[in-house]
C-alpha cells in the first residue's frame, strides 16, 4: 500500500472540449476547495500526447486523475479510455468518466473498457460541487493506487 | 313450371331443304352450265369435220386451178419468147435492107464513088451511121449495130454503140476486123434472107466478162450483092436480159420464170446468182435443181420440193431460132402451193376463223339462254318450294301454270300441293295460336329470367334441396372456375374449402328448417374454392324459392378478393406509413432532447453558479430573477427528461423478460415510502402474476402510474388499491385510486402526450406521464383505460402478456 496522497496539490488531467464545462469544472474544484493543478485539453489526441509526453506537452506531469468526456472531436473518449487502460503504465491512472451522456450503451462500454468511475454531468452547479467532492472523496478513499 | 325449349326442333320440310341445298352445292357445275358445255362440245366437232370436209375439196381444185394458171402462164411465156426473137430477126433483116448498104458496097469497088450517083463512100458511111442511129433510139434493148464488110478480112464499116442514153458512132480507127468470130463463119455461110441468133452468153470486153454482167445475144444477117456474091452483113447486139425481164412480166404475181440454155444452164432465174454458171465458173443447171426434169426431156408438169417448200413447177422446151430447128431452150414456171384457207380466204383468213368461232360462241351462248330460260323455271319453283318451307304465303307460280309444256304440268301440281299445305298450315296455326296464347306470358318471363342469369355480373348459383347444383350462370363460371356443365348436378360442397363441409352441412340443414325470411338474404363473408383448388373471400346470400312445387335456393356470389386484396393493400401502406413516421418521430424527439440536454446542462450550472457566488450580494431584484432563471432550467430539465423518457419507450426495442410485477411494487413502494407517507396513504395490492414484458418499461408504468395517483390525490388520506385477473394470454391489471379524478370526457385526452388537465400551479407535470404508460401498454400489445369511480377517484385498467407463473 501506497499513501493515497502527495503533499501538492493533484495533478488533474481534464479531457473536454466545452469550454462552459472546463470552466465549470475549475470553479467546481474552486469552490470544493480541493487544492488541484488542472490541465485542460480538447481533444482526445492532446489528451494521448499529454500522457506520452510529446508535441506541445513535452514537460507534462503524469496526472494523478483524469477526467475524461466521451463526446471528443476526432478520436472519440472511448478511443482514448481504451488507449490509457490499454497501457500498463499509464492504466494505474484513475480515470473518471464525466459527460452527459447517459445511455446505457456509453456506460456500459465505459465499465467495459475499465473506467473508474462513470458520472452524468450534473444539470446544477450544486450536483457539480456533490461531484467534485465525490471525486476527491473517491481519489482518496476509495481507490486503492498501485 | 318448367318449360322446355328444344332449339333444335325445326319442321322436317325445312330440314329437308336444307339437306337438298347442301347436296346441290357439292356439283361443280348447274344444269344450265352441263347443257351448254354440251352443245359447245357437239357445235365443234361439227364445225371441224366441215371444215376439214372443205379443206380436201378445195384443195383439190386449188390443185387444178394452179396447174391451168400455170400451163397458160406457159403458154403466154413462149408466146412472148417467139414474138421477142421473131422482132430480132426483121430488125436484122430490115437493116440489111437500107440503100446506103448497097450504096457503099459500090462506092468500094468503084474507087470510092457511087457510079450511081457519085456519092462518096464517106457520105454513104455516113448516111447508114445516120439510119443506125435513129434506130437505137426506137429499140433502146439494142447494144450495138454493125455493117461488117467482107472485103477487108470481115472489116467493120459502121458501128454505132448504145449505152444508157448515149448513141455514139465508133470512130474509124476503133473499127476491127471480125472474119474469125464464130457469128461471121457462120452467118457467111446463111443464105440470103436467113438471120443467125448467137448463144446467149454475158458479154466480154476485150477477152474480159463486162461488169456488171450483162446477158447477151446477137442478130447477124448475110447480105448479098445484086451479082448474088456474099459481101457483108448486118449484125445486132441486144441486152439479153431486156428480153427476159418482157418474158417474165407475162407472168401473175406468185409465178416466177426460169430459162436456161439447151445444156439446162440458167440464163434466167429469180435468183440472180445462178445464172450463166458455164461463164462465171460455178455451173447451175435446172436438171440439178429439179432432178425430175432430167427423166422427162424437160417437159414437166409437178409439184418439186423448192428452198421456199413445195411448189408446182411446169416446164417445157421451146424452139429458140427458126432456122436452127434444133436450138431450144428450156422455160419453167415456178409457183408456191397454196393452202386451201391462203387461197380461198386470203389475209381474211384470220378474220374468218374468228367469225367462226364467234359463231359457234354465239350457238353456245344462246343455247345456254334458253336452257337457262328452262332451268331457271326449275329454279323458280325449288325457289317457291324453299319459300312454302320457310313459311312463304304469297307464292305465285302462273307464270309457269301457263306454259304448255312439262313445267307446266309440274307447276300445276305444285300450286296443288301448296294449297294442301297452306290448309293444314291454317289448321296447324289456330292450334298453336290457342297454345301461343296461353304461353307467351311465360315465355316472356322465362326470356327475361334467362337474360337476367346470362348477364348478371354476380354469380347466380341455383341449388336443390339436396344442395344439388341446378344451374350455374357464367358469372359463377368465371368466379369459380368451371363450366356450367361441370358443376351441374354436383353437389355444392365443390365450392367451398373441404374444411368448412360440416359447418356448411349444418348451415344447410339449418337454412331447410327455417321458417324465418330474416336468415335468408344477408350477405356473409366466406371463403369459397375454385376449381383449381384455390381459395377465395365472396360474399354470398341465399334465397329460398318455389320452382313449381320445389323448393330451391338461390346463392348470390360476389367475389371479394380483388376489393380485400386492395383493402389489405390500403390498410398495409397505412401501417407502413404510419409506422415510419412514428419512428421518424420518436427519432427526433430522441435527438432533440438529448441534444437539448447539454447546452440547458450549462445554462443550469451558470445560473447556479450566479446563485451561488453572488445571492445577496446584488439586489433583491437579481436574487429574484436568478431565482426564476433557475426554476425554468429546472422545469425544461424535467421536460426534456419526460420528453426523452417517452420517446424511449417508443423508440427502443423492447424485451422480452419474465416479470414479477408484485417485485416490481415492491420496489417502487420503497422508493417512493416518503411521499406516499406524506399523503398518508396505503398501498394495497392483491396476488400478482409474471409478466413477459420489458422489466424497464413495466417498472416505469407501474411508477407513472402511482406518482400520478400522489400527485393527484385528493385530500382524503391516499388509497391505492392494485388488482391481476387472468384473461386468456393477458393479465388484466386494474388500479384503483381515490384522488380527484378525470372527467369522462378526458378519459382519452388525458393519455395525449403533452397533456395537462390541470394548471401548473396547481400540480407539476409535463403531461408525459400517462402518454408514457400508453405506449408502454401499447408496445405490449394492450390498451390502457381509464373510468371515473363514483365518489371519486379513477381506476386505470390495462394488460399485459402472461410470464411463466412459478
Amino acid at each position: 500500500m501506497q499513501a493515497a496522497r502527495g503533499p501538492g496539490p493533484i495533478e488533474i488531467l481534464l479531457v473536454e472540449d466545452n469550454p462552459a464545462d472546463i470552466r465549470l469544472t475549475i470553479e467546481g474544484f474552486k469552490e470544493a476547495k480541493i487544492a488541484n493543478n488542472l490541465t485542460a485539453v480538447m481533444n482526445g489526441q492532446e489528451a494521448l500526447d499529454f500522457l506520452y509526453k510529446r508535441a506541445d506537452h513535452v514537460d507534462a506531469v503524469r496526472p494523478d486523475l483524469i477526467v475524461l468526456d466521451l463526446n471528443l472531436p476526432g478520436l472519440s473518449g472511448h478511443e482514448v479510455l481504451k488507449q490509457i487502460k490499454g497501457d500498463p503504465d499509464l492504466k494505474t491512472i484513475p480515470t473518471v468518466v464525466l459527460t452527459s451522456s447517459e445511455a446505457e450503451n456509453d456506460i456500459a462500454k465505459s465499465y467495459q473498457l475499465q473506467a473508474n468511475c462513470y458520472i452524468v454531468k450534473p444539470v446544477t452547479f450544486e450536483g457539480l460541487m456533490s461531484v467534485v467532492k465525490a471525486i476527491d472523496n473517491f481519489w482518496f478513499t476509495v481507490v486503492v493506487l498501485p | 313450371m318448367t318449360i322446355e325449349v328444344a332449339p333444335n326442333s325445326q319442321p322436317p320440310v325445312e330440314d329437308a331443304l336444307q339437306a337438298g341445298r347442301g347436296r346441290g352445292q357439292k356439283h361443280r357445275f348447274g344444269l344450265s352450265a352441263k347443257i351448254s358445255i354440251w352443245t359447245m362440245l357437239f357445235g365443234f366437232v361439227t364445225a371441224i369435220g366441215v371444215v376439214i370436209l372443205m379443206y380436201n375439196t378445195s384443195a383439190r381444185t386449188i390443185s387444178e386451178i394452179e396447174t391451168l394458171a400455170n400451163t397458160e402462164a406457159m403458154q403466154r411465156v413462149a408466146v412472148r419468147l417467139n414474138a421477142t426473137t421473131e422482132q430480132f430477126r426483121q430488125d436484122a433483116l430490115i437493116l440489111s435492107k437500107t440503100p446506103p448498104i448497097q450504096g457503099i458496097l459500090r462506092s468500094i469497088s468503084n474507087d470510092g464513088i457511087d457510079p450511081f450517083d457519085g456519092s462518096s463512100r464517106q457520105l454513104w458511111q455516113d448516111r447508114l451511121a445516120q439510119i443506125f442511129e435513129s434506130f437505137l433510139e426506137t429499140r433502146q434493148e439494142y447494144l450495138q449495130v454493125r455493117f461488117i464488110a467482107d472485103a477487108g478480112g470481115g472489116m467493120e464499116i459502121v458501128r454505132v454503140e448504145q449505152s444508157g442514153d448515149v448513141i455514139r458512132r465508133s470512130p474509124a480507127e476503133d473499127l476491127q476486123e471480125k472474119a474469125v468470130e464464130p457469128y461471121y463463119r457462120a452467118t457467111a455461110g446463111l443464105a440470103e434472107g436467113k438471120v443467125y441468133l448467137s448463144r446467149i452468153n454475158l458479154n466480154k470486153e476485150f477477152g474480159v466478162l463486162e461488169t456488171p454482167y450483162r446477158p447477151t445475144i446477137r442478130a447477124a444477117t448475110p447480105i448479098y450483092s445484086d451479082a448474088g456474091k456474099f459481101v457483108g452483113m448486118i449484125v445486132i447486139n441486144a441486152d439479153a436480159g431486156v428480153f427476159f425481164s418482157r418474158i417474165a412480166a407475162v407472168l401473175q404475181k406468185g409465178q416466177s420464170l426460169l430459162l436456161a440454155n439447151d445444156a439446162g444452164d440458167y440464163l434466167y432465174h429469180p435468183d440472180e446468182g445462178l445464172t450463166f454458171g458455164f461463164q462465171r465458173g460455178q455451173r447451175h443447171r435446172i436438171q440439178d435443181q429439179f432432178p425430175a426434169l432430167a427423166g422427162s426431156g424437160f417437159d414437166f408438169t409437178g409439184k418439186v420440193q423448192g428452198e421456199d417448200g413445195e411448189q408446182h413447177l411446169f416446164s417445157q422446151r421451146v424452139a429458140f431460132d427458126r432456122d436452127q430447128p434444133d436450138r431450144f431452150l428450156t422455160i419453167g414456171v415456178l409457183s408456191p402451193v397454196h393452202s386451201p384457207f391462203n387461197q380461198i380466204f386470203g389475209k381474211y383468213n384470220g378474220l374468218v376463223i374468228f367469225i367462226t368461232a364467234a359463231w359457234v360462241l354465239l350457238g353456245a351462248v344462246f343455247s345456254a339462254f334458253r336452257t337457262g330460260h328452262l332451268v331457271r323455271s326449275l329454279k323458280e319453283l325449288a325457289a317457291a318450294a324453299r319459300r312454302l318451307g320457310q313459311g312463304a304465303q304469297d307464292i305465285d307460280l302462273s307464270n309457269l301454270q301457263k306454259r304448255d309444256d312439262e313445267i307446266g304440268d309440274l307447276a300445276q301440281s305444285f300450286v296443288q300441293m301448296v294449297d294442301k299445305i297452306h290448309a293444314r298450315e291454317t289448321q296447324l296455326l289456330e292450334q298453336a295460336e290457342a297454345l301461343s296464347q296461353s304461353n307467351s306470358g311465360l315465355s316472356l318471363l322465362n326470356t327475361q329470367l334467362s337474360a337476367v342469369m346470362e348477364n348478371a355480373l354476380d354469380g347466380l348459383i341455383v341449388i336443390d334441396e339436396k344442395a344439388i347444383i341446378q344451374s350455374f350462370n357464367p358469372a359463377a363460371c368465371h368466379m369459380f372456375g368451371y363450366t356450367a356443365k361441370e358443376v351441374i348436378g354436383e353437389h355444392a360442397s365443390l365450392l367451398v374449402p373441404e374444411r368448412f363441409h360440416t359447418r356448411n352441412e349444418n348451415y344447410l340443414q339449418e337454412l331447410l328448417s327455417a321458417n324465418d325470411a330474416s336468415m335468408f338474404a344477408v350477405g356473409r363473408e366466406v371463403l369459397a374454392r375454385r376449381k383449381d383448388g384455390t381459395e377465395f373471400p365472396i360474399e354470398l346470400g341465399i334465397s329460398p324459392m318455389f320452382v313449381g312445387k320445389k323448393r330451391m335456393f338461390l346463392g348470390m356470389t360476389s367475389d371479394l378478393s380483388r376489393r380485400k386484396a386492395i383493402e389489405r393493400q390500403k390498410e398495409q401502406r397505412f401501417i407502413e406509413d404510419l409506422r415510419r413516421s412514428n419512428e421518424e418521430l420518436s427519432q427526433f424527439a430522441y435527438v432533440a432532447s438529448h441534444d437539448l440536454q447539454e447546452p440547458l446542462r450549462v445554462v443550469g450550472s451558470y445560473v447556479d453558479l450566479l446563485a451561488r457566488r453572488y445571492q445577496g450580494k446584488l439586489d433583491a431584484e437579481a436574487d429574484e430573477f436568478i431565482a426564476y432563471a433557475v426554476d425554468g432550467v429546472t422545469r425544461m430539465k424535467a421536460l426534456i427528461n419526460d420528453i426523452l423518457g417517452y420517446s424511449r419507450v417508443s423508440h427502443n426495442p423492447i424485451s422480452q423478460e419474465q416479470v414479477d410485477t408484485s417485485a416490481v411494487l415492491a420496489r417502487i413502494e420503497r422508493s417512493l415510502a416518503s411521499r406516499i407517507e406524506e399523503a398518508d396513504g396505503k398501498l394495497e395490492h392483491g396476488t400478482l402474476p409474471v409478466v413477459l414484458a420489458d422489466s424497464v418499461q413495466v417498472e416505469r408504468l407501474f411508477r407513472n402510474l402511482i406518482d400520478n395517483a400522489i400527485k393527484y390525490r385528493s385530500k382524503n388520506p391516499l388509497s391505492i388499491h392494485i388488482e391481476a385477473n387472468s384473461q386468456g394470454d393477458r393479465w388484466a391489471f386494474s388500479m384503483r385510486d381515490n384522488g380527484i379524478g378525470i372527467d369522462p370526457q378526458f378519459k382519452d385526452k388525458v393519455f395525449g402526450i403533452f397533456t395537462r388537465l390541470h394548471g401548473r400551479d396547481a400540480y407539476a407535470g409535463t403531461g408525459i406521464g400517462l402518454a408514457s404508460c400508453r405506449r408502454i401498454v401499447e408496445r405490449h400489445g394492450g390498451e390502457i383505460t381509464v373510468e371515473q369511480v363514483p365518489g371519486g377517484g379513477s381506476i386505470f385498467r390495462f394488460t399485459l402478456p402472461k410470464g411463466q407463473s412459478n
